[in-house]
Parts: C-alpha cells; sequence; structure tokens
C-alpha cells in the first residue's frame, strides 16, 4: 500500500514538474527584435478578464500555447525594463462583481473586461478617460483601429461619444458557419450570405435526421443553449426587428420595454420550432464538440467562431476541412449579430498613470494582436490585421459583421436582460427542447410584466 | 478596640461583593474570547447587518443605499423566479431526506445484519467514500455520467434493460430535478449510513430480548423495537437533511449556471440570492431573499420539533 | 477445549445463505457506489475522450495515455491550487480548532460569570445559514480590502461552535480534579491548559482536524465569492472556473484527470484514517 502511495506521489511530482518548465522557446514577436524603449518607472496592475497567462496544452491539436506571462517577458520587459507589472487573471464567470470590487478598492490600475461591464462603470465614474494620454504621445495612432468599434461602441466611447476610455482589444466573433459536406449529402442548397433566421430553419428541418448517405444522425441546425449573454436571441431580435425595449442604458430606470410585442412573438415562434432540431445536449452546451471538424454531424452552427477548423489546418493542413465549413453573415438584416468588443480600460484613480498607459498601450498593439491571435484565435481590431493568416475567412467575416454591428438594449450592458431576459429565454428554449414549450403570449407577457416592476422598484 | 473586632468579624462573614469580576472569570472570558470574538463579528453582527441592508435598494457598486423599508421583501415574495426557487429548492430536499433515510437506515440495517466483521468495516468504508468527494468534483463528474444522449454511462445501461431513448438527465426540465436528487443521494448515503450503524450498536440487547421471549420474530423486532428506538435520529437525520437541503447551491449552479438550466428547474434560493447579489449587485434584495430564507429554516426547524414532541406525549 | 473446537468447526461450516445473500447484495451496491470512480479514472487516461466521451463505455480506455494529466496540469494550474488549499485548510484548521480548545476548556472547567450565557449564544448562532451571513461578510471584508486574501477565510474560522460544543462535552468527561491539584502546585491558567489538558485531547483533536479539513478542502461557496486572482484559488475552484471557462462538458478526459488529481489528497487522508473519520461522523452525528 505505501509503495503504491509513493508511486502515486512521484508521478504527480514528475507531472507538475514538467507542468512547471521554464518556457516554451517559441517565438513571440514574430521576429521582431525589442529593444529597450525607456527606462520610465512605475508599478502597473492589470486585471484580465478570462485570459491565460502561464503557458497551455490546447487540448485538441496538442501543440503548446504561450501565456501572458512569458509574452511579456520577453517583450515588454525588454522595452521597459523599470515598469514592474502585475497580471491578475480574472475568469469570466463572476467577472463583473470581481472586476467592480478591484476598482473600487484601488487594486487595479489597467483592465481588460467585457464592453458592457466597462461602460457601466465608466458611467459610474470610475474609469479615467484616455483622451489626453492620447494626444500626448506621439507614437501612438488611434487610426490603427476599426472605425466602428473605436469611435461608436459603448464600449469604448463615451454614451455622448466626446471621450474616449477604452482601446478595443479583442472583437467577439460570432457569425453562421455551415457544413457544405452535409448540405450536399442531404441536397439542400447552400446558405446564401445574409441568411435569414426563416432560411436557416427552413433548410435546418430538412437536414434533422437519418443522413441518406452515411445513414447518421444528423441534427440541422446548433446554438449553446445556456449562453451567459443570449447572442442568438440577440441576433434573432435584430433580425426580426423586436427592439424589447426603448429608452438609453444612461437611465436604466427609465427604459421601456416592449417584450410583448409580436415581433417578439416571432423571435420566440422561431426559438420554439427551432429547439426541436439540435441534439439534446445543446441546453447544457454539449453535443458540438465535433463541429468544425471530420466527424462534425451538424448542418449549421449558429454564432459559431471557426475556432476548432482553423485550429486544425493551423496543426495539420487540412484545406478539405476549411473549404467544408463555410461562414455567413449573422442573422440580422445587414448581417449583423451581437458583436462584443472588449476593450482595455483604466482606472480612475490608476496609481502610475503613465506606465498604465504603457502597458495599455502596448496590449492593445497590433503585436499582441498577433500573439493573442495566433496562441489563442481572438480576434484582432485592427484594420491592417496582416498577421491574420490569409486562409481564416473566419477573422473575415467576424470584422465583416463588425463592421455593420449596432447595439441595442437587448444586450449584456442591461442588467436586466442579464438577470432576467437571458435566463427566462433559455428557460424557454430548454421547455421547447422537451415539446413542452409555454403559451408564447403569456410568456411574453410575464416577462413584460417583470421587466415593468423591476423598473418600478429601481425609483 | 471591641468596635474594630465587631467590624473584621462582619467583613470575614459578608462575602466578597466587592470584586464581583474574579480573576476566574477573566480568565474564562480570555479563552473564550476567540469564540466570542468570532461569533460577535461572523455571526451576530452579519445577521444584523444582513437585516439592514435588505431594507435598503442598493445597485451596482454603492453599499450604502437609500431606505425602501419592505420594498425588496415585497419584490421577492411577488417574484414568480424566487417561489421556483423555493419550489424547486423544497423538492429536491425533500425528496433527498425522505430518500436518504430511508435508503442509508435499510442499508445500515443490512450492514448490521452482516455477521462478517471485515464485510462490515469493508462496506462501511466503501459506502462513505462517496461522502469525502466535494460538491464540484462529485457535479463534474456527474455531468459526464448523466449526459444526455446514448453516450451517457447511465443511458447506455439503461439501454441494456430495454430502455432506447436516451434521457436528458440534466437538460430535460421535468427530470433534472430527480437527477440531481440521485447524484447528492450518492454522496450522502454513507454520511446517513454510519450514523444509523452507530445508533442501532446503541440499542440495548435487553429489548430484543424481551421481545424474542413475546414470541417476536426479526421482521417485527426491527419494526417495533428498532425503528421506535432510533426515533431522535431521524428526527434529528429530517431536521438536518431538510435544513442543508434548502442550502443547496453548488451542484445545480455547476449543472445548471446561474439560470438555473433547464428552464429554470435548478434555480434553488441560495443561486437567488446568489445571481441577485453578484451578478445583478441588487444587495438590497439579495440581503431580503436570505432572510425569508432564514425563516423558513426556522419555521421549518420548530415545526419539526413540535411534531417531535407531540408525538412524544402521546406515548 | 476439544468441544469448542468441534462447535466452532460447525459452526464455520453453516453460514446461513441469508447471510451470503445479504453479502452479495451488498457487494453489488458498493459495486455502483463504485462504477463513478471507475469511469472517471478509464476517461481519465484516455486520450481519445479529449473531446467527447468514448462511445460505448470501455472498461480500458480506447487510447490510453498520461498526456491528459500533463494537458490538465498545464492547463489548470493544479499544482498551485492543491498547495492554495493546503495554506487555506491548515490555518482554518489551526484557528478553528484552537478557538474551540480554548473555550470549550473554560466553559467546561472555568466556571466564570455568564459561562452559560456565552454558550447559549454559541449554540444559537448555529442556527443562522451561512448563506444568510455570506453577504455582508463578503462586503465586510471588500471594505477591508481583504478580499482575495487568505485572512478571510481565517479570520470567520474563529467562529466554530460547534468545535466549541464538542470541546467542552470532551472536558466535561475529565476530571476537574486534574485543574485544581495543579492550580494548588501554582500552576497558572494557561500551563494548566497547555500542560495538564491539552495532552489529553489528542482524539478530540483528531477529531476536529478530520472534520474541518474535509469542510474547507471541499468548500467552494466562499471562495467563489472572496478569491478573485486565479493565483489564489483553492482547489474546487479552480477545478470549477476551468469548466465554466471552458464550458462544463467539454474535453471530458482533461476535466476528469483534474479531477482525479483533486480528489487524490482526500481519498489518501481517507483511505488511511478511514475508522477514525467514520468515528468522527458518528461521534458528531449523535451527540446532535
Amino acid at each position: 500500500m505505501k509503495k503504491w502511495l509513493l508511486l502515486l506521489l512521484s508521478c504527480t511530482l514528475v507531472f507538475t514538474l514538467a507542468a512547471c518548465s521554464e518556457g516554451s522557446g517559441k517565438d513571440v514577436t514574430g521576429g521582431v527584435e525589442i529593444k529597450q524603449v525607456s527606462d520610465m518607472k512605475g508599478t502597473v496592475r492589470v486585471a484580465l478578464a478570462g485570459w491565460q497567462l502561464d503557458n497551455g496544452i490546447n487540448a485538441q491539436t496538442g501543440n503548446t500555447t504561450i501565456g501572458l506571462t512569458e509574452y511579456m517577458d520577453k517583450t515588454f520587459k525588454k522595452m521597459y525594463p523599470n515598469i514592474k507589472v502585475e497580471l491578475y487573471q480574472i475568469p469570466w464567470e463572476n467577472v463583473k462583481a470581481k472586476q467592480t470590487a478591484m476598482l473600487m478598492s484601488g487594486d487595479a490600475d489597467v483592465l481588460y473586461t467585457g464592453g458592457a461591464f466597462a461602460s457601466q462603470w465608466y458611467q459610474d465614474g470610475l474609469l479615467r478617460d484616455l483622451d489626453d494620454l492620447i494626444k500626448e504621445d506621439t507614437s501612438f495612432d488611434p487610426g490603427i483601429y476599426l472605425d466602428g468599434i473605436m469611435n461608436n461602441s459603448y464600449s469604448t466611447k463615451s454614451p455622448d461619444g466626446s471621450k474616449q476610455f477604452g482601446i478595443p482589444a479583442v472583437l467577439g466573433r460570432r457569425m453562421t458557419i455551415y457544413d457544405k459536406k452535409l448540405f450536399s449529402d442531404w441536397g439542400v442548397e447552400g446558405l446564401t450570405e445574409k441568411a435569414t433566421p426563416e432560411e436557416i430553419l427552413e433548410k435546418a428541418k430538412k437536414m434533422t435526421g437519418k443522413n441518406p448517405k452515411t445513414g447518421e444522425q444528423n441534427y440541422g441546425v446548433y446554438w449553446s443553449g445556456n449562453s451567459l449573454n443570449g447572442s442568438t436571441f440577440v441576433a434573432l431580435t435584430l433580425a426580426f426587428g423586436a427592439k424589447g425595449a426603448e429608452g438609453s442604458l444612461k437611465d436604466v430606470k427609465s427604459i421601456k420595454w416592449h417584450l410583448n410585442t409580436p415581433e417578439m412573438v416571432k423571435v420566440m415562434e422561431w426559438l420554439k420550432e427551432a429547439a426541436k432540431l439540435p441534439p439534446a445536449g445543446f441546453i447544457t452546451a454539449q453535443g458540438a464538440e465535433n463541429f468544425g471538424l471530420e466527424k462534425n454531424n451538424i448542418a449549421i452552427a449558429l454564432d459559431s467562431t471557426g475556432g476548432a477548423t482553423m485550429n486544425e489546418f493551423i496543426a495539420n493542413n487540412n484545406k478539405d476541412l476549411l473549404d467544408r465549413f463555410e461562414p455567413v453573415m449573422n442573422m440580422g438584416p445587414k448581417g449583423e449579430g451581437w458583436v462584443a468588443v472588449d476593450p482595455f480600460v483604466m482606472a480612475k484613480n490608476a496609481k502610475d498613470v503613465k506606465a498604465s498607459w504603457e502597458v495599455l498601450k502596448f496590449l492593445t498593439s497590433p503585436m499582441t494582436q498577433k500573439y493573442t491571435y495566433e496562441n489563442f484565435a481572438m480576434t484582432p481590431t485592427i484594420k491592417q490585421a496582416d498577421f491574420v493568416k490569409p486562409e481564416d475567412k473566419y477573422v473575415k467575416k467576424a470584422l465583416d459583421i463588425a463592421n455593420v454591428g449596432h447595439s441595442e438594449l437587448m444586450d449584456e450592458a442591461n442588467p436586466f436582460y442579464m438577470s432576467d431576459i437571458v435566463p427566462a429565454v433559455n428557460g424557454f428554449i430548454s421547455k421547447a427542447a422537451s415539446g413542452n414549450a409555454p403559451d408564447i403570449q403569456q410568456f411574453l407577457d410575464e416577462l413584460q410584466d417583470r421587466a415593468e416592476k423591476w423598473s418600478a422598484n429601481l425609483k | 478596640m471591641i468596635v474594630s473586632n465587631e467590624m473584621n468579624a462582619d467583613k470575614r462573614m459578608t462575602p466578597k461583593r466587592k470584586k464581583w469580576f474574579t480573576r476566574n472569570d477573566w480568565t474564562g472570558y480570555l479563552f473564550s474570547a476567540p469564540l466570542i470574538i468570532g461569533v460577535l463579528a461572523f455571526a451576530i453582527y452579519p445577521m444584523f447587518a444582513a437585516l439592514f441592508i435588505s431594507f435598503h435598494q442598493t445597485s451596482g457598486l454603492s453599499l450604502n443605499g437609500k431606505w425602501v423599508g419592505l420594498s425588496n421583501y415585497r419584490y421577492a415574495l411577488e417574484d414568480p423566479v424566487f417561489w421556483q426557487a423555493l419550489t424547486n429548492t423544497f423538492l429536491m430536499g425533500v425528496l433527498s431526506v425522505v430518500l436518504g433515510i430511508v435508503l442509508s437506515f435499510v442499508l445500515a440495517s443490512l450492514i448490521n445484519n452482516l455477521k462478517w466483521n471485515f464485510g462490515k468495516n469493508f462496506f462501511k468504508a466503501v459506502y462513505f467514500l462517496p461522502n469525502v468527494v466535494s460538491a464540484v468534483a462529485t457535479s463534474l463528474l456527474f455531468s459526464f455520467l448523466f449526459f444526455p444522449s446514448k453516450e451517457g454511462l447511465l443511458n447506455f445501461v439503461l439501454s441494456w434493460f430495454g430502455v432506447h431513448h436516451p434521457i436528458g438527465w440534466f437538460t430535460n426540465p421535468e427530470v433534472s430535478r430527480y437527477s440531481i436528487v440521485l447524484m447528492s443521494l450518492w454522496g450522502a448515503l454513507g454520511y446517513n449510513t454510519i450514523i444509523f450503524l452507530a445508533g442501532l450498536q446503541s440499542v440495548p440487547r435487553d429489548l430484543y430480548e424481551a421481545a424474542e421471549v413475546d414470541g417476536a420474530g426479526g421482521y417485527k423486532k426491527w419494526l417495533h423495537i428498532t425503528i421506535p428506538y432510533l426515533r431522535p435520529i431521524f428526527v434529528f437525520m429530517l431536521i438536518m437533511g431538510t435544513i442543508g437541503g434548502m442550502k443547496r447551491f453548488t451542484d445545480v449552479w455547476l449543472i445548471g449556471g446561474t439560470a438555473g438550466n433547464p428552464g429554470g428547474s435548478l434555480m434553488t434560493v441560495v443561486l437567488y440570492i446568489y445571481r441577485n447579489a453578484f451578478l445583478a449587485s441588487q444587495m438590497g434584495l439579495a440581503t431580503a431573499a436570505s432572510y425569508l430564507l432564514f425563516i423558513i429554516i426556522l419555521v421549518l426547524t420548530a415545526v419539526m420539533m413540535l411534531l417531535n414532541r407531540r408525538k412524544d406525549s402521546l406515548y | 477445549m476439544i468441544q469448542t473446537a468441534d462447535s466452532k468447526a460447525l459452526r464455520r461450516k453453516k453460514i446461513p445463505v441469508s447471510q451470503w445473500i445479504l453479502a452479495i447484495v451488498l457487494f453489488l451496491g458498493s459495486f455502483i457506489m463504485i462504477v463513478p470512480f471507475l469511469w472517471m479514472l478509464v476517461t481519465s487516461f484516455d486520450w481519445g475522450a479529449r473531446l467527447n466521451i468514448t462511445f460505448p463505455p470501455k472498461i480500458w480506455p480506447e487510447e490510453p495515455s498520461i498526456r491528459t494529466y500533463e494537458v490538465a496540469f498545464t492547463n489548470i494550474k493544479m499544482f498551485r491550487y492543491i498547495i492554495n488549499s493546503i495554506i487555506v485548510s491548515a490555518g482554518v484548521i489551526v484557528v478553528s480548532s484552537l478557538s474551540a480548545l480554548l473555550s470549550g476548556y473554560a466553559l467546561s472547567k472555568l466556571r466564570f460569570k455568564g459561562a452559560s450565557l456565552v454558550l447559549l449564544l454559541a449554540l444559537s448562532t448555529m442556527m443562522i445559514p451561512f448563506e444568510m451571513t455570506m453577504i455582508p461578510q463578503y462586503l465586510l471584508f471588500s471594505k477591508l480590502g481583504l478580499l482575495d486574501n487568505y485572512l478571510a477565510f481565517y479570520l470567520p474560522a474563529l467562529n466554530y461552535a460547534f468545535g466549541t460544543f464538542l470541546a467542552k462535552a470532551f472536558f466535561d468527561q475529565l476530571p476537574s480534579s486534574l485543574r485544581e491539584a495543579a492550580i494548588l502546585d501554582g500552576a497558572g491558567e494557561f500551563t494548566v491548559f497547555g500542560r495538564v489538558y491539552l495532552p489529553l485531547c489528542t482524539p478530540i483533536i483528531a477529531t476536529m482536524i478530520i472534520l474541518l479539513f474535509l469542510g474547507v478542502w471541499n468548500e467552494m461557496l466562499w471562495p467563489l465569492l472572496v478569491l478573485k486572482n486565479a493565483a489564489k484559488y483553492t482547489i474546487q475552484i479552480g477545478l470549477a472556473m476551468f469548466t465554466y471557462n471552458n464550458g462544463i462538458n467539454q474535453q471530458p478526459s482533461i476535466i476528469m484527470a483534474a479531477t482525479a488529481v483533486s480528489l487524490i489528497p482526500v481519498v489518501v487522508v481517507y483511505m488511511f484514517l478511514q475508522r477514525y473519520i467514520i468515528e468522527s461522523i458518528a461521534l458528531s452525528g449523535i451527540k446532535q
């Protein structure tokens, strides 16, 4: 018994040593030589939502990914050797509460977060405007970022459009992707460029069942049924013109809710029909593990990223796979969907403002965006992202969608949306999936009622 | 001189009222200081602070909101989500407790009847093992075991028995709560069994012997001696189990997320509190809900204790 | 002598059928209880299950490999999380058991004014659910800037009323004469406690250590609220966050590998101390 224990302990030791081994030996700068830029002093504490600090292994391809710590050691540390950068990784769950706590207690100088949270912090006066720093810094060109995202997004600009508080770093990628092979197996014509929900539903219905060529079970459509931000729902509201609410996030109390309109009914009807088609696991975001890969059995995936396919392509040069999975625009009338813009922001009471600015600038720079693209398939926010592989049609599509994006009130920036609408919709979907969808008008009337009560409670 | 003697005599006879707080008392409080500090700071203070906060409207960042009286309580009591949470919590709690007590009592009786000592200890150890597994590990494990398609182990096993349509254990709102009950039974069975075993071994032999003299067989003995004798344990488990059940959070949070998916069927009261406090930043509403939870727990305990006493007086 | 040997032999032959059936039934039941662990282990060593679970379920991994453990250790900072859990557990155990032993001793042996009130206070606060106190407690620590600080675990550990109750009951069974004798010899109260009574406390200390360890190691709710920085995570919250970020039901073998490792310390402790643990649980249950 003791020997077995010893074996177990030594195995554990071996693994942890292996995992703790220094460095990956990989190049992070793309061949650019890093030289010292300045000996500015300072301490900057950076709180990042979701980024990976340590090196990791991509489970799908088995390749190593370089964590932010090693990347910063090889780049920023050399450029500014006297600036001490402390990195904190905050996971997405509950991130708003945690980062808010850090802002309030003055524990973070630079933050990376969801756009909606940033805009709320700005309105609560917790963030510092960046305009003066941008003006003073001649080496910084705000023009390298996509216009719509830099200048028209609530995630980076003040509601009245006059002040800049965030620099966009990562674009959310959500598009409709379909599997050409399955379409051809079933003899269904491919999706059009701006496939509407109606088109998707109609075609998906034809492709759910036993595949005529392979005999395998196929599913017409897939989306994540427990998504935190209800992105598919947002896209549907855009497609059917169901605004859901009227007003502005500046004054949440006076938002007028329109949740039980005929357009919203159409959204729910679509969900009710469509919920019968995906594999049962979609309620808990299971069932699509093979999408974008060889063994895929889902014809259309909504709000997809194409990440798995690109990973395979990069790892094994699988061109067939790349051809097979074709992206189209999201479901809105202009092809829009829900586009997340996640920025870097600075705390109002940042300790070393100048040093913090250098860190912020660096983490949103083209070099860093190249690094995050190559390691984590994050979508860049700059106009000329020539590090994006030419074959990566998914990033291109994402940028196209971002170009036509606009934010509505059915959005994660809306607190009632997050705490009540999304769970209610997800609940509706899971009931519909087992064939027990509640009466739509009643459901929406109740939701409208709850929204009005919620607003009344705020006053 | 005579006067002073008398005064001395008086001093000796009257008790030492001057020193009303002896050195012994100081020591006692010194020793108890850690506990007292802990109780004051982390039980008493929060209890009143929660009450205080629940009368305020806080949103987002400000820790001091404005006074709104009972409006948070009213909102919670009128909120269908709160009631759904309550219903779910209750359903899962009662089922877990009842099934848990019955099954573990049967199990304990079986193990107790086993004459094989090595087996007894082996079974005790094995049945208790799942109890030391954390709720996180259990939930992760079962989310795969209960995978809603035919790949899930449970569905696979069921297909041997002719159940070919895979059940969405955690994805079908009708079934999900029962799945949670099953999952928590796995972990909790051993715990109750151990306590029952200790109780079973404490039943005095002469009670059984007297019954045997009267001609009672094994089953009758079990029904009329063992069960009534162990009634305090049953009551204890009922109370503790229900209270514990009302606090369900970790497993439902991992499986269903903060929305209590699927379909809000896994929404529990603590999940409701957590969601309002940390996702919607409504501390006032959340503490109001937590106070309602507290009251419910108190009421349940009182009811059960009353029921227990009333039965006693019947004897 | 010969007679007893004979009767023993007779007894050994006659194991009633009912006992056999009992044993078999219990074996089947225990097999069902163990199956989840088996599946976990098999899947954790299966490189082929790293994206979805293998079907049909196998008794031996399809692609046996320890790479899953390598990935788990690399992607989830298991080592750091386990160390953190150990640090938190150790601190809480020390604080809680000291608080309980000291106060239990005082309530039992030192007849001081208001002792019964203190006991009553402590016991009644056991009714207060953590789920109610957690929000003000969180706000308090937030205001004090102690979030993400392990003090947020150590300070509330002072309130271990249940331990006080156990300790008092234990001390009640020890004679007071020891104390009286020591005091007559001129010993101070602390010396009496430390030198005379504490050495006798091994059983109750062991019980408390076990109960506290299991409680803290497996805790998730409070760490979820208090710990913001991933470097400070304890193992449960680290595991939970990893799966949350990745989607709970993805990468089965990686998650199973991580889960298996998170169970190792508890299972090891259990294997060595299982008799003791079971006794402690039974003791604490009966006491209530």
